[in-house]
């Protein structure tokens, strides 16, 4: 019996946001609770897919997959080319998995973000439902084309939600976010319609080839045709570099412009700081995840031997986003600015973690992000805090914050030394795991030369630095705000506000207590990545 | 049972905090009792650990199993620091009587001494490093206690960020020797591999312990942690914390090669020594204790370096005991004249003096602390740094090379300098007549101010530790540690014996100097130049923070402009161009293309108006032209034909 909790997942904010139609722009209450209730069935079943999901489920990457729902979806003959083939195919397996419950997590908290949202609130929930479902849908889809239109939905409602509803600079942002992410998507497309053409298997009947999107047959190389440009012993280059090569980092490039990766970086601290609140919190929590996710689904599964070759390099991507995105932080004045260097700098370790090759460190990048989807949430949300209450976010503004704030200022310190990487909190584990990955010398050759290590544990100091210089300048000494005007207002965080950092503050600790929480339902499928990925050599 | 036990030891502290943050009127009573059964737990439980381990594992990560264990060594520490937190949780029931925070204050007193137990019992060295962080984390919290000083918040943060420092590379080390195949148990640790990697490892190790313990060149993030509240820096400043490192360097001293450990015990000497003289040329009465903890430290860490480790490991013991009674005594003078005068409260030695006659038990009780400090015969310290420097003697024997009998020497040498500054502190603080404004009378009445001092000054007393006051090898610590106590060599009377008279030496000399003449001259040494220069700490301080930290922010300045003045404008100039591209196209399209239709179209036009004037709208005359014209391909096609 097929299970269709994966679409059910998928489709409930959708299914809110055709909801919303029924209601007009003043009923705003309406509004925000009919959201607040998908979203939170979206939640629930996340949470249940948990209960179900085995732990030991499959013996190879291509077989790993749960709650599978795979239906043909368009299919249509063109005679001599053969057939066309694309699936609404779904699955779930350990890496995915808690990327959704995360998606679903901060959805919940994203509507009770912007419950004070006053203007075009049907619209604005409606794009943010469909934001929704378009994130799930790209964790989940196993199609490359199911998850190539997703991955393109994910743009259009963003580049509206920061467009209309961000800061003074809003159409920059979002035309840059639009732009930046939309030349990575045309890399990902191009190299879709390669593998599409490339892998398909010969109908026994009336012997012509049917090609399909499958994902799975992508990272079987038994499904290439026989010598098509991209299968395994092709020797076709393009300038020198082999194919698979190319399509390789064509894929990478894509996918770590939404990371992201030095230089490819400054759409963030641009849409970032422009977005409102609640939509910072999804682009840093789930939209650069989507980047990682990207890597370990489809860049690295697809053509592992190229991604081996490339191990170092990528590598290195990752320590000079550590290094480079940390100077950053250092040096911003605006707060939102500084969390949205830091969240380029944290997420440099995912690369190191695949760049490592080992399970240690791969698992690590996945653990860093999820780890840093609670964290970076937590803190655009603080950024959220003083800005609803001042509408200005500079650090020098600010000072002794704790005397005032008490409540607010405990969540700032959780928060920041979690993101700190301090033991006992979220933030340590996916470093932890990651180093170890790169200072295991043994495994896989000892790809990774022991500076990368040392270099990126560098940039935890440097993280450590602009913190605590943060948590000095604004929340200690004497109580003091620019503007006189501001007074009245400083308050410390009401019930809305708890609401909303209490399951955060929850998840940062109890994942850097007992990480094992998470680590043992995505190990099995990071063994098997890992099993996929690592076994193949370099061709000689 | 014992496992429940030591779970009980582990987590009471933190349990009491939480429970004082929840009753804050009764803060400092509820965690003072919590911290009183954690003690007995612990004093009951030393008593039955009879060498072996107590083992209790667990999976942390998947294939990744961490555990916690306890031998004599550290059931020994167990008991030191859970003594001298419930001693500090009293004391600060006086201390803090006046603060309005209290209940913050215990709860991280409370998880400072949780973590630290936690340190003392892991026996996996990236357990022992998240508690590591953690203890780093709570000193953090409390040196910026009063954060609404903006002094002590940066206090708190250079303290941290320092231990930072060290902690990341000892973080590095620990990496690197898992990465080497080592499965991390503290307790099947062995000796390395000799290769390159193993040199790395036990050099990252050793900055991770120099750091922590404020050993050369870490040690200036302790005289700044000095802002803390008095109690804590006797507990984490003093006692416990600082001495993690030298803990660790005992855990990890198979690790070591021999050749590392000559550095080590080098470097320990060094800190010895800049700390005992910039020690001596201090005015404020808790930077002068800072340094001499560093200066105490660094004879630790010489200890271990040198092969007498149990040793070090007693002296640890011995000056965690007279060392916090010192700080308690000059958290008892300054609360005494804070009292006298809210608005002044000054920890300036020169304006303090004569305090004997009102503080009578604290002056009884710092005399004993500071007998033992400097090394006299009856008190403990006594017997645990004659140890260490008699190791250090059979050490430089046993090498070859003669320059090694200048660590000993050296050694020899601090105790003078020691005397002289604790003996100028007696002097100025103690001794003499008030040098403030008027001072009222007031006697020393709370029992929970002089308790904590009087334990101490009583555990700081030799003949806990070994009944004869010279020689000898009958101990308790023999039992505890679990290693003979003794050390060979005809050095020992004549080593002894110059040792004594230098201390003596010392204390006199600090007499001579202070007590008789006028404190005149004294203000004129103050403030020579030598004197300030050595008072800074070698500027050190000044260095890392007038050279080093701006130069790293002007680097993250300089960094942050590559994204302003060269990423963005690249791909905005890129942009710029694609859009000027686009309209150069426009302009091709509408000028060129649209050009060449609109001049066909024209043509055309022009040839049709043309074409209109040659055929005037007649019937008769289109149908004249066609029959000509017909006329005319016939007779064309007749000629071609």
């Amino acid at each position: 019996m097929i299970s269709y909790i994966l679409s059910l997942i998928i489709w409930m904010p959708f299914l809110g946001a055709l909801t919303l139609l029924f209601f007009n722009e003043r009923q705003t209450l309406g509004i925000k609770i009919v959201a607040l209730i998908f979203s939170l069935i979206q939640l629930l079943l996340s949470i249940h897919l948990i209960w179900g999901f085995d732990l030991n489920y499959g013996d190879h990457l291509l077989t790993s997959f749960q709650f599978v729902e795979k239906f043909s979806w368009i299919s249509m003959s063109l005679g001599s080319f053969g057939s066309f083939n694309i699936d609404y195919h779904l699955g779930v397996d350990g890496m995915s998995l808690w990327l959704v419950v995360l998606s679903s997590l901060i959805t919940v908290l994203g509507v009770l973000a912007s419950w004070k949202l006053k203007q075009q609130v049907r619209s604005y929930f409606m794009l943010y439902l469909l934001l929704s479902t378009s994130i799930v849908g790209c964790f989940l889809a196993l199609d490359f084309f199911l998850f190539y239109l997703f991955f393109e939905l994910v743009l259009l409602p963003m580049f509206f939600l920061i467009g209309l509803w961000g800061g003074p600079r809003r159409s920059y942002a979002s035309i840059k976010f639009f732009i930046y992410t939309l030349v990575g998507s045309l890399l990902i497309l191009v190299v879709m319609i390669a593998l599409y053409l490339n892998v398909g298997v010969l109908d026994p009947i009336n012997e012509t080839m049917i090609h399909s999107f499958n994902l799975l047959h992508m990272m079987d190389s038994n499904y290439f045709i026989e010598g098509s440009s991209l299968a395994k012993d092709s020797v076709l280059t393009f300038m020198g570099t082999p194919l698979r090569a190319v399509a390789f980092l064509a894929l990478f490039l894509g996918f770590a412009i939404k990371l992201p990766i030095v230089p490819f970086h400054t759409w963030l601290p641009d849409a970032h700081v422009e977005a409102a609140t609640p939509i910072s919190v999804i682009l840093a929590a789930l939209l650069l995840k989507l980047g990682g996710y990207g890597l370990y689904r489809i860049a690295f599964s697809i053509f592992p031997d190229a991604a081996l070759h490339f191990g170092y390099y990528i590598a290195i991507c990752g320590v000079l986003a550590i290094i480079y995105g940390g100077m950053n932080a250092m040096a911003q004045n605006d707060l939102k600015r500084m969390i949205a260097y830091s969240s380029i700098s944290h997420m440099g370790f995912v690369l190191i973690g695949l760049g490592s090759f080992t399970v240690e460190g791969a698992a690590g990048g996945m653990f860093q992000m999820i780890a840093h989807g609670f964290i970076s949430a937590a803190l655009f949300l603080i950024v959220g805090v003083l800005y609803d209450r001042t509408q200005n976010r500079k650090i020098k503004n600010f000072s002794g914050l704790a005397t005032k704030l008490p409540g607010y200022s405990f969540v700032v310190m959780l928060v920041f030394f979690a993101s700190l990487g301090l033991p006992g909190l979220a933030g340590f584990v996916g470093e932890l795991l990651v180093l170890m990955g790169v200072f295991k010398l043994s495994l896989v050759d000892g790809m990774l030369p022991n500076w990368i290590g040392i270099v990126a544990v560098t940039g935890l100091l440097i993280t450590a630095a602009y913190y605590l210089w943060t948590i000095q300048r604004m929340f200690l000494g004497k109580y003091w705000v620019r503007e006189h005007s501001w007074e009245p207002k400083m308050k410390d965080l009401e019930m809305r506000e708890w609401l909303i950092f209490t399951p955060l503050i929850l998840g940062i600790i109890v994942l850097g207590m007992y990480p094992k929480i998470i680590l043992d339902t995505m190990n099995h499928s990071i063994e098997l990545f890992i099993a996929h990925v690592g076994n193949v050599k370099i061709k000689p | 049972m014992e496992d429940y036990l030591l779970a009980f030891i582990l987590l009471l502290p933190l349990l009491g905090g939480i429970m004082a943050y929840t009753f804050p009127s009764k803060s400092g009573i509820i965690s003072s009792i919590f911290l009183s059964i954690t003690t007995i737990l612990a004093g009951y439980y030393l008593s039955f650990v009879e060498g072996k381990l107590w083992m209790f594992q667990f999976e942390w990560l998947p294939g990744f199993v961490m555990g916690f264990a306890v031998d004599r060594s550290s059931a020994v520490l167990i008991l030191l620091v859970s003594l001298i937190s419930f001693l500090v949780h009293l004391f600060s029931i006086f201390y803090l009587s006046g603060d309005g925070h209290k209940d913050r204050y215990y709860l991280k007193l409370g998880f400072f001494t949780c973590s630290m137990l936690g340190l003392l019992m892991s026996d996996h060295l990236i357990l022992l490093f998240i508690f590591w962080e953690l203890v780093g984390f709570s000193s953090y919290m409390l040196i910026t206690f009063w954060f609404q000083d903006v002094k002590n918040a940066i206090a708190g943060r250079i303290a941290f960020m320092t231990n930072r420092i060290a902690d990341l590379i000892l973080f590095m080390g620990l990496l690197m020797l898992l990465g080497s195949g080592n499965d991390g148990f503290i307790s099947s640790l062995g000796p390395l591999p000799q290769n390159d990697s193993s040199t790395a490892i036990g050099i990252c190790l050793l900055i991770g312990i120099l750091g922590k313990s404020a050993q050369f060149p870490f040690f200036t993030w302790l005289p700044r942690a000095m802002v803390a509240p008095t109690p804590v820096s006797a507990l984490i400043h003093a006692a416990t914390m600082v001495a993690a490192g030298v803990y660790l360097l005992f855990r990890l001293f198979i690790v070591f090669d021999p050749y590392l450990l000559d550095w080590i015990a080098s470097l320990g000497i060094i800190t010895a020594f800049l700390g005992a003289l910039i020690a001596a040329c201090q005015t404020d009465i808790k930077v002068v204790l800072a340094y001499s903890t560093i200066s105490q430290l660094g004879y630790m860490v010489m200890g271990m370096g040198v092969g007498a480790y149990d040793m070090a490991l007693f002296h640890l013991w011995t000056h965690a005991f007279f060392k916090a009674g010192l700080f308690l005594c000059a958290g008892s003078v300054m609360h005494y004249l804070s009292i006298q005068d809210p608005t002044d409260s000054t920890q300036d030695m020169n304006r303090m003096g004569g305090l004997k006659s009102y503080l009578p038990i604290t002056f009884w009780s710092y005399l004993i602390c500071m007998m033992a400090l400097v090394g006299l015969p009856f008190f403990s310290g006594f017997i645990s740094k004659e140890g260490i420097m008699l190791g250090a003697f059979s050490w430089a024997i046993q090498s070859e090379n003669g320059l090694t009998f200048a660590l000993p020497i050296t050694a020899l040498g601090i105790s003078f300098i020691t005397a002289y500054y604790m003996g100028k502190q007696l002097i100025l603080v103690f001794l003499g007549s008030y040098r403030g404004e008027k001072l009222l009378k007031m006697p020393q009445k709370a029992w929970i101010e002089r308790a904590p001092i009087l334990v101490l000054a009583i555990l700081s007393v030799g003949v806990f530790y070994r009944i004869h006051p010279l020689f000898g090898d009958s101990s308790f610590l023999e039992y505890w540690l679990g290693t003979q106590i003794k050390v060979e060599g005809s050095w020992e009377v004549p080593m002894i014996g110059s040792s004594i008279l230098l201390v003596l030496l010392g204390l006199g000399f600090s007499y001579w100097k202070y007590s008789r003449k006028g404190m005149d001259k004294v203000k004129s040494f103050n403030s020579s130049r030598v004197s300030i220069f050595v008072r800074n700490g070698f500027y050190l301080d000044k260095f890392y923070m007038v050279i080093l930290v701006p130069s790293f922010n002007w680097m993250a300045f300089k960094t942050s402009k590559i994204d302003t003045v060269l990423i963005n404008p690249f791909f905005n100039k890129i942009s710029i161009s694609i859009v000027v591209l686009s309209k150069v196209t426009d302009l091709f399209d509408r000028l060129i293309v649209d050009g060449l239709i609109s001049l066909v179209k024209s043509v055309v036009q022009i040839l049709g108006s043309m074409f209109t004037k040659v055929h005037p709208a007649r019937v008769q005359m289109h149908f004249v032209s066609a029959i000509i014209g017909l006329l005319i391909i016939l007779v064309c096609l007749k000629i071609a034909l």
